[in-house]
This record gives C-alpha cells, sequence and structure tokens, in this order.
C-alpha cells in the first residue's frame, strides 16, 4: 500500500515541472551605434610635364599641349598628372600657368590660348585665361578616385621665343563639403 | 515607451551624419612642366645688290652711279655678334675682268636705324660698332660693298659676294 501512493505522487511532481505557459511573453531591445566620417580629399604623388619643343600653329609660337598645327601636341611633350582620393564629391578647379624661375622669357599680354586642362575621361575643366573652351570648375563624384591628366599649353604670340628654360606649374584645388 | 526612446535615438544618428559642413575644405596639388628652347639664328633669302658703274677714282659700288645697296634679314631669338667677310669673286665673274686691290676693297652690313656699321677687315678707313651684341628678334640689315681698282677695271662683268656671320650662344 505505501508503495502505490508513493509512486502516484512522483508521477504528479513531473506533471506540474513539465507543463507548457499557456500565456508566454517576450521583451526585446533595439541598440544603436552611430559614428561620422569626415568629408575628406587628398591629391596623391604628382607626375609632373614636360612641354617640349616650339611649334608653330596659325602663325603662333606655342609649346606643350596642342601647340602645333592640327592639334597635336610639341614634340617632346607630356602630359603631368595627380591622383585625387575623395570620400565625398568635390568641386576641382585649376590655376594658369604660373612662371617658376624660367630663364626664357614669355610676353605678359598672353592670349587666351596660354591654358591649363584638367580631365579624367569625360570630366574636363580648364584654367580661368582660357575663355575659348570649356567649363572652369569639374566636379568629381564621392568615390570615384580619378586620376586626374594635367595638360598645359603656352602661347608666346606671334614673336618666336627668347632661347632659355621655361618652368611653369599649375596648382589644382579641390574644395569639398 | 521603450519604442519612443529607440526612434528618438536613431533619429539623432541620421542627423550627425548627414548634417552638412558648414566649412568648405579645399586640398591642393602643384604640377609642375617645364621645357627648352634652343638658341637659334637663321638669315632670310638675301636681296642682291648692284655695283653699278665705275667711279672716276676706279671704284665701283658705294657711291657708284647705279649703285644699290642689297639687303638681308636675321632672326635670333637670342642675342648674337655679327662679322662680314671682305669681297669674293664669284663664279659668273667675267673672264676678262680685272681684279680689284685688296686696299679698299671692303663689304659692310648696316644696322636698322643707323644703329651701328659692321665693317670686313679690308675696310682700313672705318671701324665697326655695335656688331658684337644684337638683341634677339629680327633684325634687317642693309649690306653694302666696294671694289677698288688701281686703274680703270676692265669692260666685263663683276660678280662678287660676301658671307655675314651670326654668332651667338
Amino acid at each position: 500500500m505505501f508503495r502505490k501512493i508513493s509512486l502516484t505522487a512522483l508521477v504528479i511532481a513531473s506533471a506540474v515541472t513539465l507543463a507548457p505557459n499557456a500565456n508566454a511573453s517576450t521583451a526585446t531591445a533595439t541598440v544603436s551605434f552611430s559614428g561620422t566620417v569626415d568629408s575628406s580629399c587628398s591629391f596623391g604623388n604628382v607626375s609632373n610635364g614636360t612641354l617640349g619643343a616650339v611649334a608653330i600653329k596659325m602663325g603662333f609660337y606655342n609649346m606643350g599641349y596642342q601647340a602645333v598645327s592640327g592639334g597635336a601636341n610639341s614634340p617632346g611633350y607630356a602630359s603631368g598628372s595627380v591622383p585625387l582620393n575623395c570620400n565625398t564629391s568635390a568641386a576641382i578647379t585649376v590655376s594658369d600657368p604660373t612662371n617658376n624661375g624660367s630663364t626664357g622669357t614669355i610676353a605678359s599680354s598672353t592670349s587666351n590660348t596660354t591654358y591649363v586642362k584638367v580631365s579624367n575621361g569625360s570630366t574636363v575643366c580648364y584654367s580661368p585665361t582660357n575663355t575659348a573652351y570649356g567649363t572652369k570648375t569639374c566636379t568629381i563624384d564621392a568615390g570615384t578616385n580619378p586620376t586626374l591628366t594635367v595638360d598645359m599649353r603656352l602661347d608666346f604670340g606671334a614673336t618666336n621665343p627668347t632661347a632659355g628654360t621655361y618652368n611653369y606649374s599649375t596648382t589644382l584645388t579641390a574644395t569639398y563639403n | 515607451m521603450f519604442r519612443k526612446i529607440s526612434l528618438t535615438a536613431l533619429a539623432l544618428a541620421s542627423a550627425v551624419a548627414l548634417a552638412p559642413n558648414a566649412n568648405a575644405s579645399t586640398t591642393t596639388a602643384t604640377v609642375s612642366f617645364s621645357g627648352t628652347v634652343a638658341s637659334s639664328c637663321s638669315f632670310a633669302t638675301p636681296t642682291a645688290g648692284t655695283l653699278g658703274s665705275p667711279s672716276s677714282s676706279n671704284t665701283m659700288g658705294i657711291g657708284s652711279t647705279g649703285y644699290a645697296a642689297g639687303s638681308i634679314s636675321l632672326t635670333c631669338n637670342t642675342s648674337s655678334s655679327l662679322s662680314v667677310s671682305n669681297p669674293t669673286a664669284g663664279t659668273s665673274n667675267g673672264a676678262d675682268a680685272s681684279t680689284p686691290a685688296t686696299t679698299g676693297t671692303y663689304a659692310s652690313v648696316t644696322l636698322p636705324s643707323s644703329a651701328g656699321v659692321c665693317y670686313s677687315s679690308q675696310a682700313t678707313s672705318a671701324s665697326s660698332s655695335n656688331c658684337s651684341s644684337l638683341a634677339s628678334g629680327t633684325t634687317a640689315l642693309g649690306v653694302d660693298m666696294v671694289l677698288s681698282f688701281a686703274s680703270a677695271p676692265t669692260a666685263a662683268a663683276y660678280v662678287y659676294q660676301t658671307t655675314i656671320t651670326a654668332t651667338y650662344n
């Protein structure tokens, strides 16, 4: 008799422990993280260009980009280049050629065919003096990281340039928000 | 209540991420180009002169009837100096032509605007001036010649020439 009672009690205890909760509840929490990436643009290593020899185009003496009649570059001409790395869009402007200690002289009344051209594929912009060509500011999209090609032409007008060394430079400025 | 707090936090995070930077920043790069223009000088095609008829002093050239100076244009992109040779007989000189004397036979080059005259070495009665430092650019030069004979020259064709040399660095 005692054994029977004891077995019945054990069965009930087990049933209580394993029974499912008829009304289930849950609790959730959302944890957010935030951060800011500052805008930045930086130019990489510059590759300088070479103006090449004097050429004559339509009676004008030129050196550099598209200096020869027919649109060809001066013999020996080489473009410059500089990579640009931006994590945001940027506007590129370019200065007119600046004389950096040339021993030769260029007439002060330079025509509008003395200029700098900056290009990356279909994106092209020119220095301000060149009023005959395209836009003066180019826009670079974020994350494109282009290598900008830099071209320069010096126009000496109808006067054969004096013998000497011609050193000119241009400054590219990337403006971004 | 918890959901409201959570959404507010998300909205703030978005505002921080999208807020425009009021101060635009710039970065620059300088690209240099260099080139060299070599020194050069070149003469244009010369205009020949005319010696004219012998004068009473047995000279042909400057001062002779029918005389005309020659000319030539020099273009340099650097400074230069000029020299001129004494007259030499041309290949089409007449076979019976008299030979001019050394003394008094010379050639000369005249700079524009009477800036100077460059004489050949046999021009003992005059000295050169401003022939050693011509400025770069184009210079129109007049060319003169005198042939001096010891006696009246024989009837013949007289063709003489002078060589002008521009020296530059």
